[in-house]
């Protein structure tokens, strides 16, 4: 095991997220963006050999994962940066208005200079250190050229962004990303075999500075001259369009050519509370715009399928995903839930839409399911997350972006759905799959409701109270819910809000019900 | 404990990454006072949250000088201990000195917003050369990180504080060299305040003492006679106010930010329908603060990237490199400790150091850091030492360099002087 330590000495990292827009900072930083600073530093003091080796040797290794605390960000502002091309014209027309003064020519005064908006985003970690760590690598015999290498790396992202980078072996680092092949809440740029090379090639420094210079000698002799001066010219320009063709060679700027995801450490399995057919780590998006009452769940959740199928990247989409086999017939097993995270279970509580959840089956190949959801969740140019509209024309326009935020609010919180408890109430109503007649018939509905907990996996409750009104604030009336509407004759289905009462606590998301993969039947973990 | 020579030649030739001074500061007018930072487009101030490592609670704060305009006031600070005087460094000059014009200004090569580099330098000329082809001025065709004697000779602030001549024949892969000196301030617990703006007329002139016109020469007059017609209709000057040509009462109010139509410009939000919702009007009213933070950093391992070849040789010798980077490291500690010594930022934000400053030397991380004192008499004379010990191994280091501007320019800059004295009360 070793790691790449990085101080940033100002206390905050300048480095821009969104590549030329600069309205966004970048943090943790980047592990492409490391190695160019390495490589910024190999190149600017000499190439030596052992440090050269010892970067080629680094591109072979695995991305690493990262220790990085949280970070705030300053507001972005616009700053106004003179520039540099103002020149003074050699013929000066007659005129005496100064705007037209300043394009002739007194623009390149200093007062008069004019202006360009930059844009510099800051990012404030709450800890100034942050390390690359490769837990499998043994640096061995590049330790020393690496540890050089680090130790003049100067900054990381803007050239304001000081930083002092050192190599550490000690063993206890705990990182707080690391790469994953699941889906991924964080996609960064890294580095692989053949990056320097890369690099290198693409800069193409000497073929640019030789062309230019000996363009420059060439043009410096431009003009009436002597004989001689004349045949230089002739010798100079002949011997670029042989090295160089008829164009200049070009300089281009380093593109990212590696994502990799990266998610939380995976907290270890506890033998804990059982929980049901669904993954407790919900993929949640956050809803923008207008508000969406709970009550048009069915409509939202139809229209982020819609969204869904559109983006997958396997057509057909496969079974998981669109919960039809490929005859399109209904699948028997377990398939992706659509769930809406409403504002509820607070005095001031209107049961308004925040966010939607895709609760994924436990039993689902990770590498699968960020196959087929990365390009929804996650823009394939800058990793960040990708803004989809939802809309029904009629019912409700809105944004939806992946749920990335630090501290996100508690009813987008994925520990609020999932943690363990021994009640569970209903803030959708639970729709019942048959109609029950004679005097016990909510008895009956009651034992139905309990057999479905056992068709989502999780124990057979001890009670369950059905009740038109719910026990979460905020939930409107069962009544205020549009009924679902069976597929096979169109009847429509009753429901109803329920209490779920386990003899031990079970962890979430729990989800019954016949609506349960369209948002019905959501339930939330009561304080017992 | 002091930093000598000695000491600054050991930290250039050793493993530390930079020296680092926190100073904390005060407004002038006493704790409590309300300060003003930069006000940014759309009236905006860059705001920041910060985590306090001791406590984990969030601060707000807010940038009182950013990183641009510090390297700004360091560079003035140098030119002002410059002409007293107490520094000698190598200057390029532009001097407008010329016998028609009404003012005579100087742009030197601490001004320039580029350096060295400057379009104002390119449009000049040295000894009736045109500057770029000049032997001074061609010194920046061929200047880069394993040669940069040239520069050290005519403008050892650009190693310091950046330089990229990207109008050069090499174009954007020109002469560049990052900066070695990052500085800030930010004021912590900000609270931000209310201003207001008001105006009492001395000569009592009322909104109807107009309408005002506009006369044919741009002038302005009470006499519709006079006035420019068009249509046969006397044209207002403006909107015909007496405040169009700055009489009259202002109503006294908060100071509103106001767009380019006069609006108020209000901090918006979206609310739980989506619609954007006015939160409050922004008001230019400053902030209150706990104190203020300057953090200046030089960088170490930004100068020992530099080599400095002497006389056309291909490679440079160790102890010509470090006397070197000593002598810019003790530029860079005199431009951080000249900028401690004045705290008026701008207009009601004058801060005043409440600490002598400390300087840090950041060596090996995890260990506590070496402690300097130096204020800007140390600075100086530290610096003026570096230089005779860099001069004695022979690196260059030029005087004053005068440059003259191009005809061309010094007749833009006389009309517009002009102009300048020609217009009376033009502006709104």
């Amino acid at each position: 095991m070793f790691a790449l330590g990085i101080r940033y000495l100002n206390g905050w990292a300048m480095a821009a997220a969104d590549g030329a827009r600069k309205e966004r900072a970048e943090w943790p930083p980047h592990p492409d963006r490391v190695f160019m600073a390495l490589a910024a530093a190999w190149f600017e003091t000499g190439e030596d050999t052992d440090e050269g080796e010892a970067l080629r040797w680094l591109e072979t290794l695995p991305p690493p994962a990262i220790a990085a605390s949280g970070f705030t960000t300053r507001t972005s502002v616009t700053s106004y940066v003179p520039v540099n091309d103002s020149s003074v014209k050699r013929k000066i027309p007659q005129s005496s208005d100064l705007p037209k003064l300043k394009d002739d020519g007194l623009g390149v005064l200093p007062e008069h200079r004019s202006r360009q908006a930059r844009g510099f985003p800051v990012a404030i970690p709450h800890d100034p250190n942050v390390y690359l760590v490769w837990k499998e690598g043994e640096v061995g015999r590049h330790r020393a050229g690496l540890e050089r290498l680090a130790a003049k790396m100067t900054h990381v992202g803007h050239s304001a962004s000081f930083v002092q980078a050192w190599v550490t072996e000690d063993g206890d680092i705990d990182h707080t990303w690391e790469p994953t092949e699941g889906v991924a809440a964080h996609r960064m740029r890294v580095f692989s075999s053949g990056r320097l090379a890369n690099l290198t090639q693409a800069y193409n420094r000497a073929e640019v500075v030789e062309h230019a210079d000996l363009k420059a000698r060439s043009d410096a002799l431009k003009g009436p001259k002597t004989k001689r001066m004349r045949e230089e010219k002739k010798r100079l320009d002949s011997v670029i369009v042989e090295r160089f063709g008829t164009h200049a060679p070009v300089s281009l700027r380093p593109v990212p050519t590696r994502w990799q995801g990266y998610g939380r450490p995976a907290e270890p399995e506890s033998p804990g509370p059982s929980g049901s057919v669904f993954d407790p780590n919900l993929i949640v998006l956050a809803l923008g715009g207008r508000r969406v009452p709970l009550p048009s769940t069915l409509k939202l959740t139809q229209a982020l399928r819609g969204v869904l199928m559109d983006c997958c990247p396997e057509q057909p989409p496969p079974e998981w995903f669109s919960g039809h086999k490929a005859s399109g017939s209904p699948t028997t097993r377990p398939h992706m839930a659509l769930l809406p995270l409403p504002f509820v279970g607070d005095r001031y509580a209107d049961g308004r839409v925040m966010g939607l959840a895709l609760a994924l089956p436990r039993t689902l190949n990770p590498e699968e399911a960020r196959r087929c959801l990365q390009t929804f969740l996650l823009s394939a140019d800058t990793g960040l997350p990708r803004e989809h509209r939802l809309f029904d024309g009629q019912w409700f326009e809105c944004q939806l972006e992946l749920e990335s935020r630090e501290r996100p609010p508690k009813n987008l919180d994925v520990a609020t759905w999932t943690r363990a408890a021994r009640v569970w109430a209903s803030v959708t109503p639970v729709v019942l799959n048959r109609h029950f007649k004679g005097k016990d018939r909510w008895q009956q509905a009651a034992e139905s409701v309990k057999d479905a907990c056992g068709h989502i996996g999780l124990p057979r409750p001890r009670e369950v109270l059905l009740h038109p009104v719910s026990m979460v604030e905020g939930v409107p009336h069962a009544r205020d819910f549009p009924q679902m509407t069976r597929k096979s004759d169109g009847g429509r289905q009753s429901h109803s809000h329920a209490v779920l009462v386990f003899e031990e606590p079970v962890r979430g998301p729990v989800t019954v019900g016949a609506g349960r993969f369209r948002g019905f039947g959501l339930c939330r973990p009561m304080e017992s | 404990m002091r930093i000598d020579l000695q000491a600054l030649q050991d930290a250039v030739g050793g493993t530390a990454a930079a020296f680092r001074s926190v100073t904390d500061y005060q407004p002038a007018g006493g704790p409590g006072d309300k300060v003003f930072p930069p006000t940014y487009e759309g009236g905006k101030y860059a705001t920041e949250e910060r985590i306090d490592p001791d406590t984990g609670k969030t601060r707000q704060c807010v940038l009182l000088d950013s990183v641009q305009s510090q390297a700004n006031r360091m560079e003035l600070a140098l030119l002002e201990a410059q002409r007293a005087g107490k520094v000698s460094l190598p200057l390029l000059i532009a001097r407008f000195d010329q016998e028609d014009l009404l003012k005579k200004p100087t742009v030197t090569s601490l001004e320039a917003p580029h350096r060295i580099a400057d379009a104002i330098f390119r449009d000049s000329l040295l000894d009736g050369v045109k500057f770029p082809e000049s032997e001074i001025g061609s010194l920046l065709h061929v200047a880069d990180i394993r040669n940069a004697t040239g520069l050290f000779g005519t403008c050892p602030t650009a190693l310091v504080f950046g330089l990229w001549d990207s109008t050069g024949p090499r174009g954007g892969l020109g002469a560049k060299f990052q900066r070695a000196i990052v500085s800030e301030i930010v004021g912590y617990d900000a609270v931000s305040g209310i201003d207001t703006s008001s105006r009492i007329e001395p000569l009592g002139i009322e909104l109807r003492a107009g309408p005002v016109y506009r006369t044919e020469s741009g002038d302005w007059t009470l006499d519709p006679d006079k006035a420019e017609k068009v249509k046969d209709k006397p044209v207002l000057y403006r909107q015909g106010r007496p405040s169009e040509i700055n009489h009259g009462n202002v109503t006294p109010d908060y100071a509103y930010v106001k767009g380019n139509n006069r609006q108020i410009e209000y901090e918006r939000r979206i609310d739980e329908r989506g619609n954007e919702v006015r939160v409050r009007p922004r008001i230019q009213g400053g902030f209150t603060i706990s104190k203020a933070t300057q953090t200046t950093v030089v960088s170490l391992s930004a100068l020992r990237r530099l080599r400095f070849p002497l006389k056309g040789a291909a490679d440079s010798k160790p102890d010509v490199d470090v006397a070197a980077r000593t002598t810019l490291a003790a530029l860079g500690l005199a431009a951080g400790a000249l900028a401690r010594n004045d705290g008026d930022l701008r207009s009601r934000c004058q801060l005043f150091a409440t600490q002598a400053p400390v300087w840090e030397l950041l060596d090996r991380p995890g260990e506590t850091p070496k402690q300097f004192e130096c204020d800007s008499e140390t600075s100086l004379a530290l610096l003026g030492e570096a230089i005779a010990e860099a001069r004695a191994m022979g690196l260059p280091w030029e005087g004053e360099i005068a440059l003259t501007p191009s005809p061309e320019l010094v007749e833009l800059v006389r009309r517009s002087q002009e102009l300048a004295s020609a217009s009376t009360g033009e502006e709104a």
